[in-house]
């Protein structure tokens, strides 16, 4: 196997909540008695996963599961607690994010964003827009040549170039999302990190969207990392899927195997509750639990697992391989029968 | 169907605006019966939520009802003052909103909320009003709700919000609910529960609902009835299983045929061509004749009218599939 395009392990992002030890605290501190723990909210507990060169990961979970932290890491846009990040080879988990902005491998790991509507500068065109990244990151001041790169970019994407000179307002909802993808491969990346890039657009649009993005990685050998909730949309484009809960991974494996036979709980109740799904909905009850100070002991998705016992909250369970199909649970599902738990 | 709860028939509105009127609304069409679910679908910009305000009688103040009707059990909603409104409104029929956090009253507790619309329309006292407010939180299913009544909005997740705008749409049992997309921006775990319980509270409660939303599979697993629109304009309506599997007008294949389904890769998947056309000036009859495969030399006749292809399956189309 040759090596993956980005390979990360252990990554964890915590974050202490409450105010900061105070003076009194410090000072008992130095007199040798130990502060009172502050209370840690764990955000990524402890993910690992690969991206193989021209593959495409889906990464899927509710809100609040992690989900934009990882990324936000994985782009270098927050710094992890722990954990190593490799990007080609090169560890990039150590460099601080504030100096990531000038790395030579920023234009390597490109972004799109969930809005193409917010995530435009309202004040610049789209030749703007697509140009600021080419003279951020690949230093293109030439007038003639940067037009070139720009027009070029445009057409990649199926941008009329006559709508370059445009401001957002004056574009539609498929035209700025063209534009977004634009900016984000101008600068010829590795890797694009797709932050539901088409949750804001009407279904009319929404297919040509996506079958814009499956032919630029096509074309271009990029490799993905797709966010979203809409798991109709995450099958259609991944080749594989990573399913996140309170931090954790659950479910790591390929996107047909993961829809239609999945082993964890969780996937079978998410796989059950897209609309038009054929088996029966899967009701999660409960209260998800607290990602603040969680017992290591506990399985993340106890008190709301329909098949959760005793030993769920004594042990929690580690993301166990079965043939390129990673779950963490202590009972998974059938491998082969699909989910059919009332 | 002399007997629905909500006829809406032949309405119109315009919006003035600085660059001309919108005609948003044209001869818009449909009836809500009791015990039933409706969906109404189409892309953003065809005027679902424009219906509804019009329903409600909440529209924008540059919206003016050009023509048409609307009759809410008997009662004519056109012509109705705007305190019978008032009383119709939160009581008779209420209606959840799409964003349930702004929606929401950012600095008032949830109970207090509720509890408000309860002194408003049933005539509950201060005190009785939080017992009533909090058996409401207990009926969506939140836990612990004598403690959740003071929290706010900010304190609890989107789906929590969204139970709390059931819970205050419900508070005085009304007989028809409209639901403005309830689960846009809600995970996909949250908004099955969320849809569940609606259905089990309208079940329960023989309500007649509306469900605005673009989300044709959502439509298809909660709705009983389909109203397909496009541009201001209904295009078809049928009974879901119907509209679904043998839709007439091109513009319902086509939203069919965009939306990814399990059963379907990326290459089944199409886009429509064009977009919505611009709502200013005249139009031509069919609003979808820029945008449609099938147009004939026909279909710019004036004329064009919703047609009944099949009992109760409607089709504004003058060359139907």
């Amino acid at each position: 196997m040759t090596m993956p395009l980005l390979e990360v392990a252990h990554l964890r992002k915590l974050y202490p909540l409450g105010p900061p030890p105070g003076l009194a605290a410090r000072l008992a501190a130095r007199a040798g008695r130990p502060p009172a723990p502050r209370p840690v909210l764990h955000a990524v507990d402890d993910v690992s996963f690969t991206i193989g060169a021209g593959e495409s990961l889906g990464l899927v979970g509710e809100s609040g599961c992690g989900k934009s932290t990882l990324v936000a890491m994985l782009c270098r846009l927050s710094d992890p607690s722990a954990g190593t990040i490799r990007f080609d080879g090169r560890a990039i988990a150590d460099i601080p994010a504030r100096r990531f902005a000038r790395d030579p491998d920023r234009a390597r790991i490109q972004m799109v964003f969930q809005d193409p509507s917010d995530s435009l500068n309202p004040r610049h065109t789209g030749f703007d827009a697509i140009a600021e990244p080419l003279r951020r990151l690949l230093g293109m001041r030439s007038g003639a040549v940067l037009a070139a790169r720009v027009a070029e970019t445009a057409d990649r994407v199926g941008l009329p170039q006559a709508l370059l000179g445009r401001l957002p307002h004056q574009l539609s909802g498929g035209q700025k999302a063209r534009i977004n993808i634009a900016r984000a491969i101008a600068v010829e990346p590795r890797l694009l990190v797709l932050d539901e890039p088409t949750a804001a657009l009407d279904v009319s649009v929404q297919a040509v969207i996506l079958q814009l993005l499956d032919r630029l990685r096509r074309d271009l050998g990029l490799s993905y990392l797709f966010v979203s909730h809409d798991l109709n949309v995450v099958r259609l484009l991944c080749d594989r899927v990573m399913v996140m809960y309170l931090g954790k991974v659950m479910e790591l494996g390929p996107a047909e195997d993961v829809f239609h036979h999945p082993r964890h709980p969780y996937t079978q109740a998410l796989v059950s509750a897209i609309p038009g799904a054929a088996a029966g909905r899967i009701r999660l009850s409960g209260e998800p639990r607290s990602p603040v100070d969680p017992d290591p002991r506990t399985c993340r998705f106890f008190g709301r697992c329909p098949i959760g016992t005793a030993r769920c909250a004594r042990e929690a369970p580690p993301l166990v391989d079965s043939g390129g199909h990673l779950t963490a649970c202590h009972f998974p599902g059938p491998p082969e029968a699909p989910a059919s738990v009332a | 169907m002399a007997a629905a709860l909500l006829a809406v028939d032949r309405l119109s509105v315009s919006f003035r605006t600085r660059s001309g009127v919108v005609k948003a609304l044209e001869e818009v069409s449909f009836a809500v019966g009791r015990g039933e679910m409706v969906g109404l679908v189409g892309e953003s910009g065809s005027g679902k939520s424009v219906s509804a305000y019009a329903v409600m009688g909440i529209q924008d103040p540059a919206a003016r009802i050009t023509g048409g009707t609307m009759h809410y059990s008997g009662v004519d909603l056109t012509a109705a003052s705007e305190r019978d409104l008032q009383d119709l409104r939160g009581c008779e029929m209420s209606m959840i909103f799409q964003s349930p956090r702004t929606a929401l009253n950012p600095i008032r507790t949830i109970g207090r909320q509720i509890a408000d619309v309860l002194l408003r329309h049933s005539g509950a006292t201060t005190r009785t009003a939080r017992d009533k407010a909090v058996e409401a939180l207990a009926q969506v299913r939140i836990t612990d709700p004598a403690r959740r009544y003071g929290a706010y909005p900010f304190e609890l997740s989107g789906g929590m919000c969204q139970r709390v705008m059931i819970a205050m749409a419900l508070a005085c049992d009304p007989q028809l609910l409209i639901l403005d997309e309830p689960t846009t921006g809600l995970d996909v775990t949250t908004q099955a529960a969320i849809m569940d319980l609606v259905q089990e509270l309208c079940r329960a409660r023989n309500m007649g609902a509306l469900l605005i939303t673009h989300d044709l599979h959502m439509a298809a697993d909660y709705c009983d009835r389909l109203v397909v629109m496009h541009a201001g304009h209904v295009v078809e309506s049928a009974a879901v299983a119907t509209l679904l599997s043998n839709p007439r007008h091109p513009y319902t294949a086509g939203l069919i045929a965009a939306t990814p389904a399990p059963d379907r890769g990326l290459e089944a998947i199409t886009s429509i061509p064009g977009s919505l056309p611009d709502l200013r000036g005249t139009l031509p009859p069919c609003r979808y004749r820029q945008r449609c495969t099938r147009a004939l030399p026909a279909c710019d006749l004036p004329g064009l009218a919703m047609t009944e292809l099949d009992t109760g399956h409607l089709v504004k189309c003058r060359n139907p599939l």
